[in-house]
Formats: structure tokens, C-alpha cells, sequence
């Protein structure tokens, strides 16, 4: 993707979340209020969708006007990006239902692979210290509750 | 009593054991939980306010006080090392904090980042021991229109001194904003944005936001680069120190970032955060360097440190002076005071002395501890930034999320976590800046709130604002930072213009 083309699908999606607050705000309980003097919940929403959506469009004009230079490198999303957002995802999957110590460990150890870690013993022994590190810090030392696994109740 | 005597009566309660003790604890404690990004001193102070049950209420409020002045110590350091801000006030921080990191002076921003909070908090001491009563009543005389034009002119100011374009700013102050509308809407209690989801009814928690934009967001960068990625130099222990030229640039900041963040400490609301913006878009502009600014400034790191010290101390001036709290953190103290039985308000310093002139005095106890606290660990931080860049990353990761959850409990707030990060990676490639969205998020409902009760206040005709002279003045100051950038772009394209006009003619 290049750098034209992104510009221009955020200026087209800060278009679309402006005018969809825009939309949405005179429908809220209360409207924009009877008066100025009586202003509703709306108002306040209201405002800022047209502000998004005035700077969107004008954001959309400059990119459109914008030329394509060659030294402008393109947009692209790699692998270990989505892996490790897949990683962190994952972490927030599991922690309700395996627990801390599983989520965490797998995190870890997903992120260590991710940042090239030599070693697979290398790696599982290092999430296994660290997490139980960070458990006797956060949930004995800090006082942070965790919460209690469900898969094994 | 005047401030002399209060001061050494105030002493003589802060240096008995019992009351060391407690600050100790609480600079410890404060420290810690200014390190760790998403346990915040509010949180902090919640948990131990059981324990200070079986204390008096000087060293309860001593131990406590600690843990607010204590966090801002330590929220500079994730920032300037790992581009994770481990308190709001310690964005701005980031900037320039993180890129003298990447040049090896890791060392030499923590140095100057804990001497500035020294010295703020001392400034600050001493404008509470002595200001207290006349700065408490002026700053009453701020009502909803002062509000408004502040935080107006603070978003505008922010957005000029990044650099972002004025239509990409415009687009992050409106993206924070609206982001900050999603929930209970202040005035009526009508739920907006919320899609029928409970947890969102009580609004988008602000410390998920700033860690996902920035702490999560450089994780997802250097998953990108780490082939690439530049490891910071190994660092001697005497580079450990600002060089003398550091050092030189760093003391009108600290000077100025004190004084500053103390006078926006006493204004309500979220002002340690405008404080350091402010304190930052001073500095850039009497810097001989503006150039230098983003890239690793050493007074971008010592001004906004300094302030939200500065802040810190001067909030404490409402709290103990009348009673009242401006900050959430302030609102954690006055809550100790009534279950210890002390007479908040005016009475305060006349009924219980020991508790108003003891906890200010316990406070420059607790600056001395901090700086004596934080120099010494500065290798040990330093040293941390040697460990192979594998494992930094892989524990961030695990601190990003650990202390997010540790907010509230909330897996929502892992999931705005994420989306946090993911949204900071795609601004920064696109060349939007992150930071303009935070402020406007943090700004965001005290700005409604404000611009809601204006136009009560005003029977609707917000022109009315403009005759109360702190509203007008700062509406004003607005105006010309919006306007000023514009006018010397246009004169500097005429200029440019006239001699090929003229080369024309002739």
C-alpha cells in the first residue's frame, strides 16, 4: 500500500467516524438540548463529530493533492507485527479462562519467539522464571488480583 | 504561627521516627508504582490506606503524600527508558526523554528528570508553607468559562509545539475528544457511545489509552525492526552524569518547569498534565535549539519533569488550605484525613498544626529520600537497558498488560489495550501524533463539563466569557497561538512570492 493511499483511507475513515457521531448525537436521549441555555447531551458530541469531520475532509484534499514520491516507502503490516498482536490477543483470551500463570507463560514465550530468542529450552525456561517473578511481584507484593482459572474448576 | 515557626514545628513532627518511617514507606512505595506502568498512586494509596488506620493522622497523611509525590519521581523513568509512560503527567516525557536514551544519555535525562523533581518539590514546599492561604483563595476565583478557555488554549498550544500539522492535529484533538465523550455524559448521567455495553457506560479508562499509544505501539515498531533497531551505547559510570553543557541547559528549565507546574498544581482539574505540555512548549520556544526538540533535548525532559513535581506539591494547597480537592489523588488524601477525625477546610492549619506544618515539612524529608533513592539507581536502570533487546521487549509486554488489568480488573481495558497499541502503529506511520490524542482524551470531559456550565452560566451567549479577564486573556493568548503560525506562513510565502512578482514586472 502506499503512503497516498493510506492517507486517504484515514481520511475517509475520520470521515466516516466524524459524520457517524454527527448522525448519532441528535439521537441521544436529551438531543442537543431545548436552547443554547439549555444545551443537551448531545451538543458536546455533536461539535467534535463536525470538528473530525472538517479536518478529515481537509486531511483527504492535501493527500489527494499530495504526488506520489519514489522515495516514500509503502505501507505494509509484517508478519511479526500480527503475530504478536495475535500473541497479546491470545493473553487477553486466555487469562479468564487457563489463568495467569498459562496466559503469562504463553506470552512470554510467544513474544521471546517473536524477538528471535535463541533456544527453545532457552525460551520456555525464561518465560516459566518470569512468570512466576511477576506473579510474586503483582499478586503478592502489589496486591493485584488475578483472575481465578475457569477451565480448571 | 508564621510560616517560620509553622515550619520548624513542622520539622520537629516530620524527623521523629515513626513519621520518617512512614515517608520512607511512602517515597518507596510511590516510586515503585510510578515505575510500573498502570498502577497508579490513586490505586496505591487506596490499598494502603487500611494499613494507616493504627497510625496518627500526620504520619497517615505523611505515608500518603509520599506515595503521590513519590509516583511522579519514578513515572519519568519507563518513559525516558522503555518509551513507556508510567504516569499520565510523564508523556511529554517521552519525546525527548526516549531519544536521548537511543544516544546513550539514558543516564544524564534520569539524572536531570530526579534533581528537576527535587528542586520543583522544593520551590513547591515553600510556596505552600508561605503561599498557601493567599494562592487558595485566588485560585477559587477559576470558575467553569476559566476551565473552558484553559483547556482550549492547552490543546492548542499542545498541538502547535508538535510539529503535527494543523489539520492532523485538528484530527487527534477530535479523535481524543470524541473518544472522551464515549460513556456517561457528565451533566445528565445519559450514556453515549456505549452500544449497550455496561463497562463502556463508565467511559474509556485514560492509562490503557497512554500505554497501548506508546508503550504497546513501540513493541509492535521494534517487532517490525528488530533487525534493524538501534541498541543503546554502553555507558560509563561518569556519563552516568549530565555533561557540563547538559547540565548548564537543564537549570532554567528546572526553574522555570517548578514554578510553572506549581502554579497549575493549584488550578483543579488534570493541570499537572497541562503543566508539562506548557513547561515544554516554553522551553522550545527561549531554546536556542528548537530544532533540537523530539530528537533528544535534554530541556524537554528537565522543564516537564520539573513541572509535574511542581504540580504535585501546589495541588496540595486546595486540600490543605480549604479543604478541597482538585485531583483525584488529593480527593485519596482528604478521604484519610476524615477517617482519621481531622477538621478539613481553613481549620485545618489552626486546629491540627501538627498535621498541616508536618505534612509540609514531611514532604522536603521525602524529596531529600527520593533524590537520594533515585540518583543511585539510575546505573541500575541504565544497566537494564543492556539486557538483550529480546527480553525488554518480552517483559514490557508482560508489564503492558499485568498492569493495565491491575486498573480496575477489567479485561475490557486489556482489549482498549490493544486496539490502544494497534491504532499508535498505524497514527505514527501515517505521521499523526499520539500525544495530541492522550491530552484531548484527558481533557476532554473537564472541557465539556466546563463548556457546558459556561453556556448555563452565560444564558448561551458564550461572548460573555470574553469580558472575565482570565477566560478573555487566555481565549486571546488561543487565538494568537492558532492564528500567529498561519500569518507567517502567509508572509513568508508573499516574501517569497514578491521577488519573482517583481522579477516579472521588470
Amino acid at each position: 500500500m502506499t503512503a497516498r493511499l493510506a492517507g486517504l483511507i484515514a481520511a475517509l475513515f475520520f470521515l466516516v467516524i466524524g459524520s457517524g457521531m454527527m448522525y448519532l448525537s441528535p439521537r441521544l436521549a436529551g438531543g442537543l438540548g431545548l436552547s443554547a441555555a439549555e444545551p443537551g447531551p448531545g451538543l458536546f458530541p455533536m461539535m467534535v463529530g463536525a470538528l473530525m469531520f472538517i479536518a478529515a475532509a481537509a486531511h483527504l484534499v492535501q493527500t489527494m493533492a499530495q504526488t506520489q514520491t519514489e522515495a516514500e516507502p509503502p505501507y505494509r503490516a509484517p508478519r511479526d507485527i500480527l503475530l504478536l498482536i495475535a500473541t497479546i490477543a491470545g493473553y487477553i483470551l486466555l487469562l479468564p479462562r487457563a489463568g495467569f500463570f498459562v496466559a503469562a507463560f504463553l506470552l512470554l514465550l510467544g513474544s521471546l519467539s517473536i524477538y528471535d530468542m535463541p533456544g527453545w529450552w532457552r525460551r520456555i525456561a525464561t518465560s516459566a522464571v518470569s512468570t512466576v517473578i511477576s506473579y510474586l511481584v503483582f499478586t503478592l507484593g502489589l496486591s493485584v488480583h488475578m483472575p481465578a482459572p475457569t477451565w480448571f474448576n | 504561627m508564621n510560616a517560620f515557626e509553622g515550619l520548624a514545628f513542622g520539622f520537629s513532627i516530620a524527623l521523629q521516627w515513626q513519621n520518617l518511617l512512614a515517608c520512607f514507606t511512602g517515597v518507596l512505595i510511590g516510586t515503585v508504582v510510578g515505575v510500573l506502568p498502570g498502577i497508579g498512586p490513586i490505586g496505591a494509596m487506596a490499598l494502603l490506606l487500611p494499613v494507616t488506620y493504627s497510625m496518627t493522622p500526620a504520619g497517615a497523611l505523611i505515608m500518603l503524600a509520599g506515595i503521590y509525590y513519590g509516583s511522579m519521581y519514578g513515572g519519568s523513568t519507563t518513559s525516558i527508558l522503555l518509551k513507556v509512560p508510567g504516569e499520565v503527567s510523564s508523556v511529554i516525557t517521552v519525546l525527548d526523554g526516549y531519544e536521548m536514551a537511543r544516544r546513550g544519555r539514558a543516564g544524564a535525562a534520569l539524572f536531570v528528570a530526579a534533581v528537576g523533581s527535587f528542586a520543583a518539590g522544593s520551590i513547591g514546599i515553600l510556596g505552600l508553607a508561605f503561599l498557601a492561604p493567599v494562592l487558595a483563595a485566588s485560585a477559587l476565583r477559576f470558575g467553569p468559562p476559566e476551565f473552558f478557555a484553559l483547556c482550549i488554549l492547552g490543546l492548542l498550544v499542545l498541538s502547535r509545539l508538535t510539529g503535527s500539522s494543523l489539520v492532523r492535529a485538528a484530527v487527534m484533538v477530535a479523535l481524543g475528544l470524541g473518544l472522551s465523550t464515549v460513556g456517561m455524559e457528565p451533566m445528565s448521567g445519559v450514556a453515549r457511545f456505549t452500544f449497550g455495553s455496561l463497562e463502556l457506560s463508565q467511559g474509556l479508562e485514560l492509562v490503557p489509552i497512554a500505554i497501548g499509544l506508546f508503550g504497546v505501539a513501540e513493541l509492535l515498531s521494534s517487532a517490525h525492526d528488530k533487525l534493524t533497531a538501534e541498541r543503546p551505547l554502553k555507558v560509563r559510570f561518569k556519563e552516568l552524569l549530565p555533561t557540563r553543557s547538559e547540565w548548564k541547559r537543564s537549570q532554567g528549565p528546572i526553574v522555570r518547569g517548578s514554578i510553572m507546574g506549581f502554579l497549575f498544581g493549584l488550578i483543579p482539574g488534570p493541570t499537572a498534565i497541562i503543566a508539562t505540555f506548557s513547561s515544554y512548549a516554553l522551553e522550545r520556544k527561549l531554546s536556542k535549539h528548537p530544532e533540537e526538540f523530539g530528537h533528544g533535548a535534554i530541556e524537554g525532559v528537565a522543564g516537564p519533569e520539573s513541572a509535574n513535581n511542581g504540580a504535585a506539591q501546589g495541588a496540595f494547597i486546595p486540600l490543605l488550605a480549604l479543604g478541597i480537592p482538585f485531583a483525584p489523588a488529593s480527593a485519596m488524601l482528604l478521604t484519610a484525613l476524615l477517617i482519621h477525625g481531622a477538621k478539613t477546610g481553613p481549620m485545618l492549619m489552626v486546629e491540627s498544626p501538627e498535621i498541616f506544618w508536618g505534612v509540609t515539612s514531611s514532604m522536603y524529608v521525602g524529596n531529600v529520600m527520593l533524590l537520594l533513592l533515585n540518583l543511585p539507581l539510575i546505573g541500575v536502570f541504565v544497566a537494564l537497558l543492556r539486557l538483550p533487546m529480546y527480553l525488554i521487549s518480552s517483559l514490557v509486554a508482560l508489564l503492558c498488560v499485568v498492569g493495565t488489568y491491575a486498573i480496575s480488573n477489567s479485561l475490557l481495558d486489556l482489549w482498549v489495550l490493544l486496539l490502544s497499541g494497534v491504532a499508535g502503529y498505524v497514527l505514527r506511520q501515517l505521521k499523526f501524533e499520539p500525544v495530541i490524542l492522550l491530552m484531548a482524551l484527558a481533557l476532554g470531559p473537564i472541557l465539556e463539563r466546563s463548556f457546558l456550565q459556561s453556556l448555563y452560566l452565560t444564558q448561551g451567549d458564550l461572548a460573555d466569557i470574553m469580558t472575565r479577564p482570565i477566560a478573555g486573556t487566555m481565549l486571546v493568548i488561543a487565538a494568537a497561538v492558532l492564528i500567529y503560525p498561519l500569518l507567517q506562513g502567509l508572509v513568508m510565502r508573499w516574501r517569497a512570492a514578491k521577488p519573482l512578482a517583481d522579477l516579472k514586472k521588470s
